[in-house]
């Protein structure tokens, strides 16, 4: 168990290391850099600004002082807005999407498995029929049109919802609607199907050959086989939740990770949007980390694996 | 039924039918059809998609309207008999730009589609085959991708190489070939162990001709399953794209385009946005349909 | 008095193709501590047969007509009226693992793989004996010695994964053993084990039937493992019985075609003769259009035009031995001489 754990720590830092090189060297790749363009035409202040940047200096050198400091999550200086730091912009964010994002994942879990669970033990084909269709539309609607058929539905038509922000539990319930709708069809979807897979199995018979009744036999040996394909997807679905943001965050104007990407992109922010992606790889590779943790440690048969 | 004698009288050998067939014998393919045309939405689907296919072949060459002609006197026009989807707020023709759109969206779908299927293969396949060391580190690689969620890398691509279709597809390969080529992976292994690939090495046919013939043939129902529904994800990605604003730049018209531009004054003009919107998700559902009923009638196991 | 008895029992399963007839009205019964085989191919409805006994068939099948009586307790399977399902799922809630317990064929799949092993042979005990954990604990560890698994104490808190075929078949023996039931129905206990430890198994099965007392149903294929232990075998074929009889019957005496061919099959260790095996031809019957008539009619030697039009009545030979074979008839003696 303990190798296993400091396995896949292993390989989280690996994947975290490669995806720092990656955008630093993708970001280096661009022709020019930030200073060149607009506003600074006098090549004096352009090779001060250089230098203070540290971009006159070899891009290996640059590479490795970036690293260094990326350990201590110091992503530099923005530079569309001089004075301020990537980090406390970071950090100024990072709570509104993480909370945002932990309610719609919470949210979509519950609605997903008690859905997928209800469809897999019910009989009435209507009930079958009707999670699908859900499932199928949930996969098919992408969660920014979603989000902007809500916010013609219920916040300019019928006003029920306010649309800009997060300041009361109201300002809540669009977005996470929005963000939750794909995760709760893959969750209802993937819990009927591996319920019904595990109701097939040999053990499910021998539990009621030993006079369990059928529901305890459902609670006591169906659903921890049956919901651990959903724990190892909850980490992925942390992942969507966290990049779904983006579009939802901007149009719904709520300050998190994601609004300020889509900022970070349009004034071509190169430092903040490395420092963006790097954080948010820190975060949805702890989340898949953590979901697959849980599953080790609830099935017995992983540990043994390798 | 009264006993007689007479039945008590030995039958032949051609009289007995011992070795009969119970299911009338069709090739896999007539089978896979047959179960796919009983699932109605699957049948719609294809229906729809087909009617998109050619929409965006013929209706921007037959339309008297162009997709970037602007017509100011008419702009936020309703629907009508000479704008059937109406004007946008340059007085564009919004059923052009539509079908045009279509041409965008759907050419970026198929075409990602087609590049991770060769990638996916080739890759995938080599490394199931291979096995061993290389399998380990070629698997490892695709691990490493894959926690990283496609989009991030789609983003970074389209940063550096600018907003046009060509980086959009270049963006959307490179993220999201590894999830074929682990499934044509995990095909191959599991085909490798079976009898005929067995028999067909030791009747001496060569590992190439092992690997392409008869593995990859094999293992054709759910790569086609996966590639159907990899068309919708591409989709989603440009639309995604151009909702962040580094999509297809003006004055081409995506559907994500024109739905990011029509977001501007949804609360004023709502049928501007209704159009993209409906086309992108009627799409992406036809396509998921059409991938859920591959995959319930390629499955040869299931009858 | 017996302990299980089953008359005319019909069990079909619907699929996509149509219904599968799989048993096809059969009678028999069980006595106190007799050892019971029942001996047919795959397919032939002998397990069928016994899930119906349980009342755990698969979801598309159905007992469609007969009784089952277990002690003189009428617990046939009721499909037709919402509480009589009720009333009878709870009946069998109570006899299952308790009064008749079941024996499966694969320990690889029958045990919970996220289960500890220990809690898995507690469970029954726990259902049926509402006694403390601390009580079910220690006589799972004497079931797990029974059972003959070393070091009990240490396997207590294991999980499946870790236990070998042979062990967990022992620990699905001992599951079933746990409230001491009165009828074991083993279902080819000993199809997926070795060959040596399937002697072991068969050992094992046959010491705790003759110290507890309990009936055995001995499900299989093969007339070698039901040689040794039964005291009554019945042979099935396309769902139905086609013969019955005490094991040296059926050993010595074998009337039915089908029968002579199984001991064919059979490789007799005793016998200084080097006579081959003889398979039989063919495959068995089509159950979604059963034949008419005798189901084992296009695969036998001896077939005549009447085993096609008609199913053969009973004859006996003894009051334990008896056979549907149509060779039997006065006029098929008649028609070979």
């Amino acid at each position: 168990m303990i190798r296993y754990i400091i396995k896949r720590v292993l390989i989280g830092v690996l994947t975290l290391f490669i995806l720092t090189t990656v955008t630093f060297f993708l970001m280096k790749s661009i022709p020019g850099n930030p200073f060149t363009s607009e506003r600074f035409k006098d090549p004096a202040i352009l090779a001060a600004m250089n230098e203070k940047y540290g971009l006159d200096k070899p891009v290996f050198e640059q590479y490795i002082i970036y690293l260094k400091n990326v350990v201590k999550l110091d992503f530099g200086e923005m530079y569309s807005r001089k004075g301020f730091y990537v980090k406390d912009v970071l950090l100024e964010a990072a709570p509104v999407t993480i909370r945002l994002g932990l309610m719609a994942g919470a949210f979509a879990l519950t609605v997903g498995i008690t859905l997928g669970i209800v469809a897999a033990l019910s009989k009435k084909k209507w009930i079958n029929n009707l999670v699908m269709v859900l499932a199928t539309l949930g996969v098919s609607v992408p969660s920014f049109l979603l989000a902007l058929m809500l916010m013609i539905v219920f916040g300019v038509k019928f006003k029920i919802f306010p649309l800009i922000g997060l300041k009361t539990p109201l300002h809540y319930v669009l977005p996470v609607l929005a963000l939750s709708f794909y995760p709760i069809s893959y969750t209802s979807r993937l819990t009927r199907s591996s319920m019904i897979e595990v109701l097939k199995k040999d053990y499910i018979t021998l539990a009621r050959s030993k006079g369990l009744s059928w529901v305890s036999t459902v609670v006591k040996h169906g659903l921890k086989n049956a919901l651990l394909p959903v724990v190892t997807y909850a980490g992925p679905m942390i992942a969507f939740l966290m990049t779904g943001s983006f579009v939802i965050e901007n149009l719904f104007t709520i300050p998190g990770i994601g609004s300020k990407m889509v900022s970070a992109i349009g004034n071509r922010d190169y430092s903040m949007i490395m420092g963006l992606t790097i954080f948010l790889g820190i975060l949805i590779i702890s989340a898949t980390l953590i979901s697959d943790l849980v599953v080790a440690f609830v099935d017995p048969r992983v540990k043994f694996k390798k | 039924m009264e006993l007689s004698k007479d039945l008590f009288r030995k039958l032949e050998d051609n009289e007995k039918n011992s070795e009969f067939i119970a299911v009338q014998s069709r090739t896999y393919l007539q089978d896979a059809w047959i179960r796919f045309r009983r699932n109605k939405l699957a049948l719609a689907g294809l229906v729809f998609i087909t009617i998109m296919i050619l929409g965006a072949i013929f209706v921007p060459i037959l339309s008297r309207y162009t997709y970037e002609g602007q017509d100011i006197a008419n702009r936020h026009a309703l629907p009508s008999a000479a704008h059937w989807f109406g004007t946008d707020k340059f007085g564009r023709d919004i059923f052009v730009r539509i079908f045009y759109g279509a041409r965008i969206s759907l050419s970026i779908g198929f075409l990602a589609a087609f590049i991770n299927l060769c990638i996916g293969i080739v890759y995938g396949g080599i490394s199931g085959f291979v096995g061993g060391r290389v399998d380990l580190f070629m698997m490892r690689v695709v691990d490493i991708l894959y926690s990283v969620p496609e989009m991030l890398y789609v983003i970074l691509i389209m940063v550096v190489l600018g907003s046009n279709m060509t980086s959009i597809l270049i963006g959307i390969c490179i993220s999201s070939w590894v999830g074929m080529a682990r499934l044509v992976r995990t095909q191959v292994l599991s085909l490798k162990q079976q009898e005929f690939s067995l028999a067909a090495q030791v009747m001496g046919a060569s590992n190439t001709r092992i690997l392409f013939k008869h593995l990859i043939v094999n293992s054709i129902g759910p790569i086609i399953v996966s590639v159907t529904m990899m068309v919708p994800s591409a989709i989603f990605t440009e639309a995604f794209l151009s909702m962040v604003g580094i999509g297809i730049s003006i004055p081409m018209s995506s559907w994500g385009t024109m739905a990011n531009e029509a977001r501007e004054l949804y609360q004023n003009y709502p049928i501007e946005i209704i159009w993209p919107i409906a086309c992108i998700c009627l799409t992406m559902l036809s396509l998921n349909f059409i991938g859920d009923g591959l995959g319930d009638s390629l499955d040869p196991n299931k009858k | 008095m017996s302990i299980l008895k089953v008359e005319n029992l019909v069990t079909n399963f619907s699929t996509d193709q149509g219904t599968v007839q799989a048993v096809r009205g059969i009678s028999f019964e069980v006595k106190q501590q007799e050892v019971l085989g029942i001996v047919g191919e795959s397919g032939s409805g002998k397990s069928v047969t016994m899930f119906s006994v349980m009342g755990l068939l698969a979801d598309n099948g159905r007992v469609d007509d007969g009784k089952i009586y277990f002690e003189e307790q009428d617990i046939s399977p009721s499909h037709l009226d919402k509480a009589a399902r009720k009333t009878y799922e709870k009946q069998m809630q109570k006899l299952r693992g308790n009064d008749i317990a079941m024996i499966f064929q694969d320990p690889m799949t029958f045990l919970n793989p996220v289960l500890k092993i220990g809690k898995q042979l507690m469970e029954p005990i726990l259902i049926h004996d509402k006694c403390s954990k601390k009580e079910a604990k220690e006589r799972a560890l004497n079931l797990m010695n029974l059972v003959g698994i070393p070091s009990p104490q240490s396997r207590f808190n294991q999980y499946p994964h870790q236990f070998s075929g042979g062990m967990r078949q022992r620990i699905i023996i001992a599951i079933a053993l746990a409230c001491n039931p009165k009828l074991i129905i083993a279902d080819e206990p000993t199809t997926a084990l070795d060959v040596t430890i399937q002697a072991q198994v068969l050992e094992l099965i046959q010491k705790i039937q003759a110290d507890r007392g309990s009936s055995v149903i001995m499900i299989t294929h093969d007339l070698g493992v039901v040689a040794s232990m039964c005291d009554r075998i019945l042979i099935m074929y396309g769902g139905k019985i086609v013969e019955e009889g005490t094991d040296r019957e059926i050993f010595y005496k074998p009337k039915h075609p089908y029968t002579i061919g199984l001991l064919a099959c059979v490789h007799n260790p005793d016998s200084t003769s080097k006579e081959a095996l003889v398979p039989i031809p063919g495959s068995p019957p089509d159950l979604l259009n059963p034949p008419v008539g005798c189901p084992f009619v296009d695969r036998c030697e001896h077939a005549m035009l009447v085993c096609k039009q008609m199913m053969p009545d009973e004859t006996r030979f003894s009051d334990t031995h008896l056979c549907r074979c149509w060779l039997n008839h006065k006029f098929a003696k008649e028609a070979k001489v």
